[in-house]
């Protein structure tokens, strides 16, 4: 412990030497502020910046000086617990509580929402699916997709364009566009299986382009930038619009109640809803079999993997086309929630987003990425009023969980079977 | 696995070229091994010992020549089926799943047999190698070198292999670890497995060995019993440091 003197005398000296380096960052950059042709001085403001620097570091050390300080620290950056984290073989006693509680309220609470709140929850469910099929790519196969935003697209306008050119409708679009996403996935997989880390993005990345261009350009087939119209789901052939649009029966005149437009909303919510707690499970069980495995090997290393028999060809392939069929799962649900859609939606924008929540929920972690796409999601809609600084706490998050949560939000627990004869 | 056929050779390569692009590493080695041998390959840095190993598993694919495992012609085998016929490789460096706990590294090694035998299989391989079963739910890159090598030989034996070939296994360990390796291969051998070893250290692994074979730039220099190859002078020249 040392000296309280000496540790004053230290954070004096930290805060004074960030106050010079605010002052050399900030002083150009808000000190002088362009006008016309002109550049007025304003150094009032870099000064101010750089007195709040200097009071938060002086702060910062000294309550790193303290004992308490170092221990809240220590809680907060995970390097202390590097080594080893395995899980039980059966979840602890909270955890079997929660699944029961979680279910109980996805079901009930989009009742009590209004509908900017349920459109939000939607597009915040959007977002787990996605996070949670770039997962098995990047996660557990460790294949660095840059353009996964391709799958998302092929979903969505193979809806919009399914029912626009073959009349069909959500139920018959939403297996189709997946199986259309997953052969994608697969005609990407196939020129890439030679390639590791940089090139793989490069490729994929430009993959995702030419996806987006191809619907940006393609003006007769997809309708270019004026974008396509997606039907909404139906229950049984019932519709949820005012007035039915595709020869059914609304839903509020069969079962004689008041229109209301959450009612679509509500409906799509909950098969959502159903889909993204079946991917969580189904993701959960792939960790346990041999093929979610496998995955993670090839990951570690391939050529022991070619070695102990593994097909990496199959293995890979499977990997992108299990992560492109969940990305046009999603992509199916987005154009039928926004009812139209066009290129813009496609950008590689949101192939870095759905990046950012797998690592910021922690590579190949279920929990953390549903909880990362929840955050992302819902605090951008959260704080309106901050959101063109959406991109900036953006990156400021990424690079304050790469220093102190280098493995995400939630670390990933490598699982333990029951085998008999091993105690 | 284990009972030749016919009387042929466990695993024969015969007059086998190899070649990374217009690099020659292989030039005509022919060499057998038979069931229940314990047989090395010694030779200095770039002769060409790893990539034997790996030319029985088809990359490099062998350009001439024929590799029989079990009489029957593997040559041109997909890289991938060389374990499912019983034939398992600790490579070079150990290459374990660091990232995976010693248990998962350990099923990984069942793939190609299925896990049908894993229980009986994983008794057998703590008998082998205690550390490992104290290290059961410890992830792999965080055990020392030596626990290393042990975990990328049995997660080889799991896959319940006729063969063994082993790539340098004492690679950067201490001599008593490297002690107690060779002791377990001698162990493994015993046990019915064949093994095929390539090392640098060419004094333990000639005491070890049966029958031993000298690989200069990529040709079959000497062969003969370890004992025999202990004595020659030109191998305690070039490999036992000319005492």
């Amino acid at each position: 412990m040392a000296k309280p003197a000496s540790a004053l005398t230290k954070s004096l000296l930290d805060a004074l030497f960030s106050g010079v380096l605010a002052l050399v960052v900030l002083g150009p950059i808000s000190g002088l502020v362009l006008n016309g042709y002109q550049v007025r001085n304003e150094m009032q403001r870099p000064l101010l910046l750089a007195a709040a620097v200097m009071v938060g570091r002086f702060l910062f050390s000294l309550a790193l000086a303290t004992e308490r300080g170092r221990s809240l620290l220590g809680a907060l950056s995970a390097r202390a617990q590097q080594g080893v984290t395995v899980a039980e073989a059966s979840p602890p006693r909270s955890l079997r509580l929660a699944t029961p509680l979680l279910l109980a309220a996805g079901l009930i609470l989009p009742f009590f929402l209004s509908k900017y709140f349920l459109t939000v929850l939607i597009l915040a469910m959007i977002y787990v699916l996605l996070g949670l099929g770039l997962n098995i790519v990047v996660g557990l196969a460790g294949l660095l997709d840059l353009g996964y935003v391709a799958f998302y697209a092929v979903g969505a306008y193979g809806l919009a364009l399914g029912s626009q050119y073959l009349h069909l409708g959500f139920w018959t679009a939403l297996p189709l566009a997946a199986l259309l996403a997953a052969a994608c996935g697969g005609l990407l997989g196939f020129p890439v299986l030679r390639m590791h880390g940089d090139y793989l993005a490069i490729v994929t990345l430009g993959f995702g382009e030419i996806i987006r261009l191809v619907l940006n350009n393609w003006l007769d087939f997809t309708g270019g930038p004026n974008g396509a119209s997606a039907p909404p789901p139906t229950l049984f052939g019932l519709e949820f619009s005012r007035a039915a649009k595709y020869g059914g029966t609304p839903f509020h005149e069969y079962f004689h109640l008041e229109y209301n437009p959450n009612y679509k909303f509500i409906f799509i919510f909950l098969i959502l809803f159903a889909v993204v707690s079946l991917m969580v499970l189904f993701v959960g069980r792939l960790k346990q079999m041999p093929m979610g495995r496998t995955w993670e090997a090839l990951r570690e290393d391939e050529i022991a993997c070619r070695s102990l028999g593994i097909n990496h060809v199959t293995v890979k392939l499977s990997a992108f086309m299990m992560g492109a069929m969940v990305g046009g799962v999603a992509g199916v649900f987005f154009a039928t929630y926004q009812g139209f859609i066009n290129p813009t939606s496609f950008s590689f924008f949101e192939s870095a987003l759905i990046l950012a929540i797998v690592v910021l929920g922690g590579l190949g972690s279920t929990v953390g990425i549903v909880l990362a796409a929840l955050v992302l999601t819902i605090l951008p809609e959260m704080l309106r009023d901050f959101a063109e600084y959406r991109v900036l706490i953006f990156g400021v998050a990424m690079v304050l969980m790469m220093i102190w949560r280098p493995r995400g939000l939630i670390r990933i627990k490598r699982r333990s079977f029951d085998l008999e004869g091993l105690r | 696995m284990n009972e030749t056929q016919g009387g042929a050779h466990l695993l024969e390569l015969q007059e086998v070229d190899a070649a990374y692009g217009p690099v020659q590493a292989l030039k005509r080695v022919s060499l057998h091994v038979d069931a229940g041998e314990i047989v090395t390959l010694i030779g200095a840095n770039g002769a060409g010992k790893s990539t034997l190993l790996a030319t029985v598993f088809g990359e490099p694919r062998a350009a001439r020549g024929h590799i029989r495992f079990n009489g029957r012609d593997i040559t041109g085998i997909a890289t991938h089926e060389v374990a499912k016929l019983g034939i398992a490789l600790v490579p070079e460096g150990r290459r374990i799943f660091s990232g995976m706990t010693v248990e998962e590294n350990l099923l990984m090694g069942t793939i190609c047999i299925g896990p049908a035998h894993v229980e009986p299989d994983l008794i057998k391989v703590f008998e082998m190698f205690p550390r490992l079963k104290e290290r059961l739910r410890q992830r792999a890159g965080t055990l020392s070198g030596g626990e290393q090598q042990m975990l990328a030989i049995a997660r080889a034996l799991m896959g319940r292999p006729g063969l063994l070939l082993l790539d340098e296994p004492s690679l950067g360990l201490a001599p008593l670890v490297v002690r107690q390796i060779f002791e377990t291969l001698a162990e493994i051998a015993a046990a019915g497995t064949t093994v095929f070893l390539v090392e640098q250290n060419a004094n333990h692994a000639l005491r070890l060995a049966g029958r031993g074979y000298v690989l200069v730039n990529g040709e079959i220099r000497l062969s003969g019993t370890g004992n025999e190859l202990l004595a020659n002078p030109e191998v305690r020249k070039a490999y036992l440091g000319g005492h």
